[in-house]
């Protein structure tokens, strides 16, 4: 039986590269902006159309409904397939989302 | 065939379909589906400054997620509502500008673009994913305490799985984690961030030691059989065999192969059970057959031969399969151990306020068991109340009566049902019989194969239960034409199966204690129940992976009862027992600095025999519940050489030698010297099941029966009664008199096993009335242990040579030992 070939000293000391733990973190996080900053450069903005979704009228002029959790229950419009589907998404309170809406009624009931 | 085998694979508790991918959390509330892969991700960030989803879809450029069937938004695909689009880096919400409404549209171009009807804020547009995130309130980020439980992925072996995927997309984290073949094992640790790290490090030692074990089985063929027929009270075709190899460590239960190789009939082979091991009284082996329908069967065995046959072993994994399945269901069921057990387990710092609630009783004795001693009435009080326990319980000490009494009180205080085992179906039957004398309900489960072995508690047997039972009698019709006629028709078959269960159930949900060795407790028949009370009794001589067996059903309290201070768990792959399989879970506990507690009284032991093993091994804490006077016999004429002091050691020089198997040690000398002992026991009235012979080496156990058999000055009958076997085979028992032959003597080799601290303990401590050691002192004395046992001895005037009729004090003076001898 051939001995096994030694191992060669050379190979032995070669250096090791150390990655730590941030270093791997930090390049997903340069990653993550790429990502981002990619996916938004490979669409246009056309803002010569206008947005057509509208509201179904069963969910127009619907007031909000706090949770008891501090929470506040919106419909999110959505599609499955070719149907539309009324889904409930409880927000946090203190999000621009619902800011603008509790503002938005606020101004409706003034005037 | 195998019905234990393939039921068992049924209950292996997997991680949902769902589970997240990279730490396994999967509540359907906290994971989303990638599209592109099909593989589900968590919202939490674990390590890492990206959730689990975000670090995969951006590390696998992947763009396109749903959610779960079950979570608040159902299966909805993420996509602008207005042009389709899915890619999830894109999308973001716009409420409408009054109404609580929301809508899903990506950046550009939709929710660039003016709203028609003035009903919408695009300006308002939100994005999905903040802070590398998906917003919290569409997909949950789990909890801390679930991150916790989860297994830690480090964002290293994020990428490693990443890079896997693309070449292997089944590849699980386990797969880059997994050390190669030839690499090291990693050692147990004191404590384990969490159950996943837990299972990486026992479960390759556990297979390690399944390895080793099913090589060793099957390197057990032996060839050369010659065959004597039986029949057996049920009419079981017995096969009695002797074997040629003494060192096979056989047990009731084992399955064997019985083959026929020779001329004279068709080839034919059965399975069967071993039904009797070599004793004293005889060597040979009985092997139950597995019944056939007739004679005429073509299975039917050729009784007619008798030379030629050939004996396999059956190798099962079923043992090794429970324990793996018992660490992976602790790592991802989160209702396997409670919070705080999960914790305490793992050696985490919890706070210790989790004490349980309820009355205490006002006895702590239970019906029917002997009057508890104080320390006993504490150990019970003391464990009620808490959720984990360790026992201590040193020889003697009514380790069994205080479990049973635990037991008792557990079920009067209203948490049955309780789980009880032990490592050995020996230690569970003697506990099953303390606790039915209490009254509570007892069942005991056992393997199938152990069925047919009869013993004291068989009738609490969960078998025997169901055929007792009265509310079945279409399961006890078919019982009896079973009986009757050894086979059912196909449909009969089926139908009888199913009562049985069904009967095996209603049992099983009815009980107040179930008793089963810790790898019966991952029996598939116990697989959907939940005890939330478990004792482990012998704990300390079960392995951690064999003890989470029972605890990881549903488990609230713990309670293991043990002593470290003997022999732990057997191990036989030295790379696994090195690597601490070997150590307890009772040991690791009490290196975390749990306190167990420890019984102080000793009802075993004669004063003078307790002295040593308390002094060296407990601390001196031992105290004695019988006096001198007890356990002083003056019907037995016995020639200690100190009247007082029954106890000696015999000093013997004859040079050890190799057995003849080439794996054991014999010393004829000390032989002699303890068939001239046991001779003059037995002359002097003493019966043979009074007395125990104790040696470490297999070679000199099988010389010694010999050898008394045939140079017994008495009749050989009375030498074949007596119990000759190694330390390990008597712990947790006793006897009147124990004889210890050392065996190992030699000027420059060590004592091999004699070396254990705590083999030497179980040694010293079997014995009622009187120890005799038989050994070597110059030898033995090297070892710093040994020489403190021998100057004890010697300070007594009990260190002795001569003929037994005139024992004289030895005056060999012996050397301090050298730290490195050994
Ligand atoms: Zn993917
Ligand atoms: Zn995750
Ligand atoms: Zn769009």
């Amino acid at each position: 039986v051939p001995e096994p070939p030694a191992p060669s000293p050379a190979a032995a000391e070669l250096p090791v590269p150390v990655k730590t733990a941030k270093d791997v973190d930090d390049a997903f996080k340069e990653e993550f902006e790429k990502t981002m900053a990619d996916t938004l450069s490979s669409r246009r903005a056309d803002s010569t159309k206008t947005l057509d979704v509208t509201i179904p009228y069963q969910f127009k002029g619907s007031t909000t409904k706090k949770t008891n959790d501090g929470k506040v229950m919106f419909t999110m419009l959505a599609r499955k397939g070719q149907k539309q589907q009324f889904l409930n998404l409880a927000i946090p309170e203190n999000t621009k989302l619902v800011e603008t809406v509790e503002k938005g009624q606020k101004k409706e009931q003034s005037e | 065939q195998d019905a234990d085998q393939i039921e068992d694979s049924a209950v292996h508790t997997e991680l949902p379909p769902h589970a997240c991918n990279y730490c396994g959390i999967h509540d359907p509330a906290s994971v989303v589906l990638c599209l592109q892969c099909k593989k589900w991700f968590c919202n939490g960030r674990g390590h890492t400054s990206g959730s689990h989803i975000i670090n995969h879809l951006v590390r696998a450029k992947h763009k396109d997620v749903q959610l779960h069937k079950e979570s608040p938004l159902s299966d909805t695909i993420l996509e602008c509502y207005n042009c389709g689009c899915r890619n999830v880096f894109l999308l973001g919400f716009i409420p409408a500008k009054a109404d609580s409404v929301v809508v899903l549209l990506c950046r550009q171009p939709c929710a660039t673009q003016s709203s028609k009807d003035q009903t919408w804020e695009p300006s308002e547009w939100q994005p999905l994913i903040s802070d590398r995130c998906f917003l919290p309130w569409l997909v949950k980020v789990p909890s801390d305490e679930e991150q916790l439980r989860a297994r830690q992925i480090s964002a290293d072996q994020i990428v490693k799985l990443e890079e896997t995927w693309k070449i292997v997309p089944s590849a699980r984290v386990e797969d880059v984690q997994k050390p190669g073949v030839d690499e090291e094992v990693t050692p147990v640790s004191l404590t384990y961030e969490d159950a996943y790290q837990y299972q990486n490090v026992f479960g390759p030692l556990v297979k390690l030691e399944a390895d080793y074990d099913k090589h060793a089985k099957e390197q057990q063929k032996c060839e050369n059989i010659v065959v004597r027929w039986d029949v057996g009270l049920r009419r079981n075709i017995l096969a009695y065999f002797t074997f040629p190899r003494l060192d096979l460590k056989l047990m009731v239960g084992d399955e064997l192969v019985l083959r026929y190789v020779g001329d004279f009939h068709r080839p034919w082979n059965s399975v069967g059970h071993v039904t009797k091991i070599p004793n004293s009284h005889s060597e040979e082996v009985c092997l139950e057959l597995k019944p056939v329908a007739s004679a005429k069967s073509i299975h039917a065995p050729p009784t007619e031969c008798t030379h030629d046959f050939v004996v396999e072993f059956v190798w099962k994994s079923t043992t090794f399969d429970r324990m793996q399945n018992a660490m992976k269901t602790f790592a991802v069921d989160e209702t396997s151990v409670s919070g705080y057990i999960y914790h305490r387990l793992l050696g985490h710092n919890v706070p210790d306020s989790d004490t349980i609630k309820g009355p205490l009783p006002k006895r702590f004795t239970a019906p029917g068991l002997a009057e508890l001693n104080h320390s006993q009435i504490e150990a019970v009080k003391t464990v009620l109340q808490q959720p984990l326990s360790l026992i201590q319980g040193p020889p003697g000490t009514g380790k069994t009566v205080t479990s049973a009494s635990i037991v008792y009180q557990l079920v009067k205080m209203g948490r049955a049902p309780i789980l009880v085992c032990a490592p050995s179906n020996i230690a569970v039957d003697q506990l099953t019989e303390r606790i039915h004398r209490t009254g509570v309900k007892v069942l005991r489960v056992a393997a199938k194969s152990r069925e047919a072995i009869d013993s004291s508690i068989s009738f609490l047997a969960l078998h025997n239960q169901v055929r007792k039972m009265d509310t079945y009698p279409e399961l006890q019709k078919l019982i009896l034409l079973k009986d009757d006629q050894g086979d059912l028709s196909v449909g009969d078959e089926r139908r009888f199966k199913t009562l049985w269960s069904a009967a095996e159930r209603e049992l099983l949900a009815n009980a107040e204690v179930v008793c089963c060795t810790c790898v019966g407790a991952g029996d598939p028949r116990l697989a959907k129940m939940r005890f939330k009370t478990v004792i482990v009794d012998e704990a300390t001589q079960a392995t951690e992976p064999e003890c989470m067996v029972p605890i990881v059903l549903g488990v609230k309290q713990v309670i293991l009862v043990g002593d470290h201070c003997q022999l732990g768990p057997v191990v036989m792959c030295k790379k696994a027992a090195s690597a601490g399989l070997s150590q307890s879970l009772f040991e690791r506990l009490i290196n975390l600095r749990i306190r167990p507690f420890r019984l102080e009284v000793q009802y075993r032991m004669h004063p003078c025999l307790s002295e040593f093993p308390s002094n060296t091994f407990y601390e001196g804490s031992l105290q004695n519940g019988v006096t001198s006077a007890e356990r002083l016999n003056p019907r037995i004429e016995f020639p200690w050489p100190v009247p007082e002091i029954p106890m000696f050691f015999y000093v013997s020089t004859g040079q050890e030698e190799i057995a003849a198997s080439g794996t054991s040690y014999l010393n004829r000398t000390e032989a002699s010297l303890v068939e001239k002992v046991v001779t003059r026991f037995l002359k002097s009235g003493v019966k043979p099941e009074q007395i125990g012979i104790v040696t470490p080496y297999e070679g000199q156990r099988a010389y010694l029966v010999q050898y008394m058999q045939f140079n017994g000055t008495l009749r050989s009958q009375l030498y074949q009664e007596l119990e000759v076997a190694s330390v390990d085979a008597f712990q947790g028992r006793e006897k009147d008199y124990i004889v210890v032959s050392c065996v190992r003597s030699n000027d420059h080799q060590g004592i091999g096993f004699l070396n254990d601290p705590r083999r030497l303990n179980v040694a010293l401590t079997r014995a009622k009335y009187g120890v005799i050691i038989v050994g070597n002192p110059k030898v033995l004395s090297r070892q710093a242990l040994w020489y403190n046992l021998l100057s004890h001895f010697k300070e007594q005037n009990v260190l002795v040579e001569g003929s037994l009729t005139n024992l004289k004090p030895c005056l060999l003076h012996f050397n301090r030992p050298k730290p490195l001898t050994n």
